[in-house]
């Protein structure tokens, strides 16, 4: 039984990691409707940021904040510079920008900081004894993890929920005719969208090296995860995308748990078998809605 | 307080408008009558900043309007209710009528406004937790309509209103619109193909033929015009 919560607590912890990152990508697939499985390197990008910041002397929290601001600009500009151009023409479109965003990203990141890998965390909020409760234990690491996951979850809530802004923001996503009627300024709000996404994945980005390291491929098997969570979940449901991200996490803990370590990375199969699964049941994933209508 | 001069649009190589010029009177209620296609609906989407115009004026209380953004046009005091309604169908009655007044913040000055409307819709208060794709084809109307007025418009565009109302609804639909216009002095410029009660309640008709206006008149001169009648007032 305290195996069993062990790999749940563990399971959870890397399960918000995921979420957090695919928050991101719902973030910008209801901003613009482009699946954006750049998402990855940019969170990446992100991180090599904050490395650069910090050594320069940069403290961690300060160099956090800038590496957050400066996703929130390269978002914005995203979305500004490419992502506008080709909107509204076909989805096969969007799918070269987001494949273009990868190689951009990827590409940029090798050119600047080189092919090694940095020294880069854990920091100290990650770093100390595990807390024990009972038998089952969360190692310090877990916990930062699990700490700023549920923040972020928590601020962006109530950002879209409980604010003007955040009502446009969803307004926007919903309908962008009915928003221009009412004045709100579309393009900035699409911007925005992009810019959240991309400083929700810089966070995650930021988590992820905190157990995984920091190089170029840092995020790429964390990103694939992040994906089937926010189509797990329904891409256009912010709540259905930190789920998918938690059943994820969950599933592929205890998979590893329970099976014989001879077959390998068998976690990874049971993962993807429980999505098919649960998008055979239900094809827009656990929130997504099918379009509605009322004639 | 509006007056357009010559104003010419085209979707991609097609001409949509050619010269279409009309005025509306302050405080007044001015109809747009033809046939599918005839320009109407451009004409409304143009005014309300929702397509390029290649030429033309767009005075607004003195102000060159053509070319301005949406959402500017919306500041300066037009707003605009479109075919089909385009609510904000998984959100909130309130939270539609709360994006309505996006332009004017959400200060003391909201919860006025939102009472003075739903003055208008009583229907609509005591809806306002439910999400507005569940709302009937009426209340719908009511709630797109309410939506614009939280923006506290000096002139409102509509196109077809009626669209997909029972008779009986249509008919109370314009006796709102009319008490509202008069109540609020907003001025009104409408689309409308059920167009016997929208004169009916109208001072002045511009009749449009494939993107020009064909005739202007007061609505009495159009009910009395046979030809007008048989063509588009259905008597």
């Amino acid at each position: 039984m305290d195996l069993f919560l062990q790999q749940l607590i563990g399971g959870i912890a890397s399960g918000s990691m995921f979420a957090i990152l695919a928050l991101g990508i719902v973030l910008i697939y209801r901003s613009t409707g482009t699946l954006n499985f750049a998402q990855g390197q940019m969170a990446m990008f992100s991180m090599f940021v904050a490395w650069s910041a910090m050594s320069t002397g940069m403290g961690f929290w300060p160099a956090v904040l800038l590496t957050l601001l400066s996703a929130l600009a390269m978002g914005a500009l995203v979305e500004w510079l490419i992502v506008r151009r080709v909107e509204g023409t076909s989805d096969l479109n969007s799918l070269i920008v987001a494949m273009g965003l990868f190689l951009i990203f990827d590409g940029l990141a090798l050119y600047i900081w080189g092919p090694l890998p940095k020294s880069f965390g854990p920091f100290s909020f990650f770093s100390g004894g595990a807390s024990c409760v009972g038998g089952v234990c969360i190692g310090r690491l877990n916990l930062g993890i699990l700490v700023v996951s549920i923040v972020t979850t928590v601020l962006l809530y109530l950002l879209f929920q409980c604010t003007r802004f955040g009502l446009a923001l969803r307004a926007t996503a919903l309908n962008r005719l009915a928003s221009r009627l009412v004045g709100i300024p579309v393009g900035r709000m699409l911007s925005t969208g992009w810019g959240l996404g991309t400083a929700v994945g810089a966070i995650a980005g930021i988590l992820a090296a905190q157990s995984l390291g920091l190089d170029i491929r840092t995020m790429f098997f964390v990103v694939l995860f992040a994906l089937a969570a926010a189509v797990l979940g329904g891409l256009d449901s912010p709540v259905g995308a930190v789920v998918g991200g938690l059943i994820i996490g969950v599933v592929k803990n205890l998979a590893g748990t329970y099976t014989p370590s001879s077959v390998g990375s068998i976690d990874l199969a049971v993962a993807f078998a429980v999505i098919v699964l649960v998008l055979m049941v239900r094809p827009n994933g656990i929130f997504g809605r099918p379009v509605r209508m009322r004639v | 307080m509006l007056t357009l001069k010559d104003i010419h649009v085209s979707y991609g190589q097609a001409p949509a408008l050619h010269g279409v010029s009309l005025e509306v009177p302050e405080g007044h209620i001015v109809t747009l009558l033809g046939a599918n296609g005839s320009g109407k609906s451009t004409t409304i989407h143009a005014v309300a900043g929702l397509l390029p115009i290649q030429s033309g004026s767009i005075d607004f209380e003195g102000r060159e309007i053509a070319g301005l953004s949406t959402e500017a046009i919306v500041r300066l005091g037009i707003c605009a209710t479109l075919e089909g309604r385009q609510l904000f169908g998984e959100m909130t009655v309130l939270e539609n009528l709360r994006l309505g007044a996006y332009t004017q913040g959400e200060g003391k000055g909201f919860d006025e406004q939102l009472e003075r409307v739903l003055t208008y819709f009583p229907a609509l208060s005591e809806r306002l937790e439910l999400s507005s794709y569940l709302l009937s084809g009426g209340e719908q109307q009511m709630l797109a309509i309410g939506r614009a007025l939280m923006a506290r418009p000096r002139l409102l565009l509509m196109d077809e209103p009626s669209l997909g109302l029972a008779p009986l609804l249509a008919q109370e639909m314009f006796a709102g619109i009319m008490s509202l216009s008069k109540a609020e002095g907003i001025s009104v410029l409408l689309a409308e193909q059920a167009a016997d009660l929208a004169v009916g309640i109208s001072g002045y008709g511009y009749v449009l033929e494939v993107g020009k206006v064909v005739l202007g008149d007061t609505a009495r001169n159009l009910l009395d015009n046979e030809e007008v009648r048989s063509a588009y007032l259905g008597h």
